[in-house]
């Protein structure tokens, strides 16, 4: 995959987001966005109304289990902006206990890439991220 | 000892033993010579034949013992209490490479008032004990000495090797214990002949049961013991091992008997006669079918041995073998036998009278008795089953009579009407099925629509239309109250179209009450709906723990790696921090987890009556400490004052709900939660109803009750307050059930039976 220019996090978990921020920064080449939101519908707001008219290769990083919206309700959501910017926009679930329902609705869904388990490591992000400039890191 | 060859003269309760090393030092001596010795004590290690003897004697022993010499040899000792004779054997012991490993010596047992003085007599008693002692030891075959009463007193190791017990284990028992039962009492016979001296030995094949339970056949041969023999009170027993040669009889036996049967029981016959019809041969087997003898039978008559009923028969056909020789004759006769019996058989005939060296008519014939008696038994049953049919046809034809009693009998309700509706008959049950207002008015000759009210009597109408335009029964399920009072009655009903050909005469009606089989019915849905409820919860249960275990863990895994690398110190130091508050997290979940497992298991509480006033009361205390500016206004309408419960529960359902007013309230108005009670039939009915911020029911209904279940981002809380408020609810046999509305409130309500 080519690597993101920008990284949105929704998860309410706000130590996860700073935990992925500083991951993310290392793994990927600058210059890199990443923001994070610990409220989904804020999060939607911002993927609606700001990289709609960007055309920058986007991450979503997105949790399942939150008070208000879980992930999947998010996605639902997302869905038309989903189906429209597919080339430059994708989307990992990330999660702290993945379990064989979350796997089958993750593979019945056309928007997610990937669905990993917390925490977030550079060896799960080799598996869609690892060219040569990377090894290197 | 006990393997030792000298076991038996260790254990002999007639002879002194004792045995010595190479070097002359006593290492041995059995019981009978220890007693010998007043206060002797095996562990003091102390020699009896030295305490026995005078010291010159017991040195003159000793020197005998340490010497070399390959024969038994014989001294005379003296006896120190007595002053008497003591004759001693001595004898070598050899080690495997024949080098001599030290000795033994027997001596008689002695009384110490009564000493055997006549030598003579001592020296055959030591000769034939040696001996005997000896035979006992090395005999190749079984050998065992029994009292009278079957005890074993000696037995030869071949013995015990042959049965599968030790020495030990026999001598514990008697001989009967380890015989087949089958041949214990011919055993028991013979023996006690042999005591009373009615025969002066026997011999007799029996069988042992071997240890391991399977039997051994011997051959036993048992004498008395010789008159000049120590003791005759036991018998000497023989015992040969012939289980090989009875299984090889048995087998020759076996094959023998197969033998003799195929010959016997070959039912082929053959005779031959002369023309006048005088026997002349006969195969055996005509003799074996009528028990008659060579000689009764041979140059007699043939027929005279035919049954006289067939003998017209058999003389008529002997004529026409005689006419007609050219021709194969088919005859089928009885005979009449010796004792009475009548033999069947059937076969052919040829004239071979003209044959020169045979001269005679040859017939065969097979018994056909038992195919005859079979036949006639097949015909017998078939009659006997013609009659059977007979009779139970009569009994259909006396069940269609009872038939109108089982009609005014059965369970089911009938009514039978005309094409026009008109009734002809009903039974008891039916009219007990109806309601009281048409009951009271059913009888014959009148319209049953018309006694029905008016939606009753469409719906029927209906139906019957149906049945008679499709021709077919049709069944329908109906429920009414058969009295005011009563509890509601299910009925299913079917109306029957009776026909004559094609034709529709008229309308059977039966009414069944079927209450019981559907409160069943409805009572195993409610069964599964709960079960199928129960489960959802359970495994929704276990995933939302499982995320929220898992969650505190994935945190500390990315802290602890995060916290590995080079790192800033401020950063250092928020990282060390989250991780600490990540630990705290799990451990709370981990408490959590134990209150809800612990909420079904404080069943055991007793009920107290609580007034319900006053726990209100004391939970605002709790809720808002007097110095505190009340927050929520609560209204209370407790129609029922006290309710008789579990109080532990009855304060958490209350105090959950209270607070949870308390922290979802609107800031725009008084916060206000109003809370009800009442007696509502046999159950009571709480109320709680708040001005709070309230819940999206269309998005979260299914989840307001869930474990760590949150709804509000900005309000603080683990979503466990609900979820232990309905278990309570649930333990307490009662519901809860939610309406909601947001920016309006909450209302909860809950019922307990």
């Amino acid at each position: 995959m080519k690597s993101p220019e920008k990284i949105i996090i929704i998860d309410d978990n706000i130590l996860n987001n700073k935990l992925c921020s500083h991951l993310l920064k290392k793994y990927f080449p600058s210059p890199l966005e990443i923001v994070s939101f610990t409220s989904p519908e804020q999060g939607i707001q911002h993927i609606l109304s700001v990289t709609k008219e960007k055309t920058v290769t986007t991450l979503l990083l997105l949790d399942i289990n939150m008070p208000t919206l879980s992930g999947w309700e998010v996605l639902e959501e997302l869905e038309s902006f989903l189906s429209e910017s597919k080339d430059s926009f994708s989307v990992f679930i990330l999660s702290s206990s993945v379990d064989s329902r979350d796997h089958e609705r993750a593979h019945a869904s056309p928007h997610v890439t990937a669905i990993l388990e917390k925490p977030l490591t550079s060896i799960q992000l080799d598996l869609y991220f690892k060219t040569d400039q990377h090894i290197a890191s | 000892m006990k393997s030792d060859p000298y076991s038996l003269l260790s254990h002999s309760k007639i002879v002194l033993f004792a045995q010595f090393d190479v070097q002359g030092n006593c290492i041995f001596s059995n019981a009978l010579l220890q007693q010998k010795v007043e206060n002797f004590e095996k562990s003091s290690g102390n020699n009896p034949l030295k305490e026995l003897l005078t010291s010159t004697s017991y040195t003159d022993l000793q020197l005998q013992v340490a010497a070399t010499f390959d024969k038994p040899k014989q001294i005379t000792a003296l006896l120190k209490n007595t002053n008497s004779d003591l004759l001693i054997e001595i004898h070598p012991i050899f080690d495997e490479k024949g080098n001599k490993s030290g000795t033994y010596v027997i001596a008689p047992d002695f009384n110490e008032n009564n000493i055997v003085q006549d030598k003579k007599i001592y020296e055959n008693l030591v000769a034939s004990s040696e001996q005997f002692n000896l035979l006992f030891s090395y005999a190749p075959i079984g050998m065992l000495l029994v009292k009278p009463n079957g005890l074993i007193i000696r037995v030869s190791q071949s013995f015990c090797q042959l049965v599968g017990y030790t020495e030990e284990e026999l001598l514990k028992t008697d001989f009967q214990s380890i015989t087949h039962p089958d041949d214990i009492q011919m055993d028991v016979d013979l023996l006690n002949k042999l005591i009373n001296g009615e025969i002066p030995t026997y011999q007799l094949e029996k069988r042992y049961i071997h240890k391991k339970g399977h039997i051994i056949w011997v051959l036993l041969i048992v004498t008395l013991p010789q008159k000049e023999s120590l003791d005759s009170s036991y018998v000497i027993s023989q015992v040969y091992d012939i289980s090989e040669q009875k299984r090889a009889l048995d087998a020759i036996t076996q094959s023998e008997e197969r033998f003799r049967l195929l010959t016997e029981n070959s039912f082929d016959s053959m005779t031959m006669l002369n023309e006048q019809g005088e026997c002349l041969y006969l195969s055996p087997y005509v003799f074996k079918m009528t028990g008659y003898r060579p000689e009764e039978m041979l140059s007699k008559k043939y027929i005279q041995f035919v049954h006289p009923d067939d003998a017209p028969l058999v003389k008529i056909f002997h004529e026409s073998i005689i006419k007609e020789p050219e021709k194969t004759h088919k005859h089928r006769h009885r005979f009449l036998c010796k004792n009475g019996e009548v033999a069947w058989v059937e076969g052919y005939a040829t004239n071979a009278l003209g044959l020169k060296g045979l001269n005679a008519i040859i017939a065969n014939f097979q018994n056909i008795t038992e195919l005859v008696i079979t036949t006639q038994k097949i015909e017998e049953n078939q009659r006997l089953f013609e009659a059977e049919r007979k009779k139970v046809m009569d009994e259909v034809r006396l069940s269609e009579a009872n038939l109108k009693s089982v009609f005014n009998n059965t369970e089911i309700g009938y009514i039978l009407l005309d094409k026009e509706g008109l009734i002809l008959s009903f039974n008891k049950r039916f009219h007990d099925l109806c309601a009281p207002a048409v009951a009271k008015r059913l009888k014959n000759d009148i319209s049953f629509l018309g006694l029905l009210d008016e939606e009753r009597n469409r719906i029927v109408s209906e139906y019957i239309r149906r049945a008679i335009a499709e021709g077919n029964p049709i069944s329908y399920d109906l429920d009414y109250q058969i009295n005011k009072d009563s509890a509601t009655t299910f009925f299913q009903v079917s109306i029957i179209p009776v026909k004559e050909g094609q034709n529709v005469i008229g309308i059977c009606i039966a009414s069944q009450d079927i209450t019981d089989r559907r409160q069943a019915e409805l009572e195993r849905e409610k069964l599964t709906t709960d079960i199928v409820g129960r489960n959802r919860d359970l495994e929704q249960f276990t995933y939302i723990l499982s995320h929220n275990l898992r969650a505190p863990v994935a945190s500390m895994l990315g802290l602890t790696r995060v916290l590995q690398e080079e790192l800033a110190p401020e950063d250092k130091l928020f990282f060390s921090e989250q991780l600490l508050t990540s630990a705290e997290q799990l451990d709370e979940v981990i408490r959590d987890l134990n209150q809800i497992l612990n909420i079904r298991r404080e069943v055991s509480e007793a009920k107290e009556n609580v007034d319900l006033h006053a726990l209100t009361q004391s939970i605002a205390n709790d809720l808002f400490p007097p110095h505190v500016e009340n927050s929520l206004q609560i209204v209370t309408n407790f129609e029922l004052t006290e309710i008789h419960i579990v109080k532990h529960y009855l304060h958490s359902i209350f105090y959950n709900l209270i607070s949870n007013s308390i922290k979802f309230r609107r800031l725009d108005t008084t916060p206000t939660i109003r809370i009800s009670a009442k007696r509502q039939a046999s159950k009571i009915l709480l109320t709680f109803e708040d001005n709070g911020i309230g819940i999206d029911m269309k998005r979260k209904s299914e989840h307001v009750f869930g474990l760590y279940k949150r709804f509000h981002s900005h309000i603080s809380g683990k979503g466990m307050g609900l979820y232990i408020t309905k278990a309570h609810v649930e333990i307490l046999g009662g519901t809860i059930t939610v309406q909601s509305e947001v920016n309006k409130g909450t209302t909860f309500k809950i019922e307990l039976s």
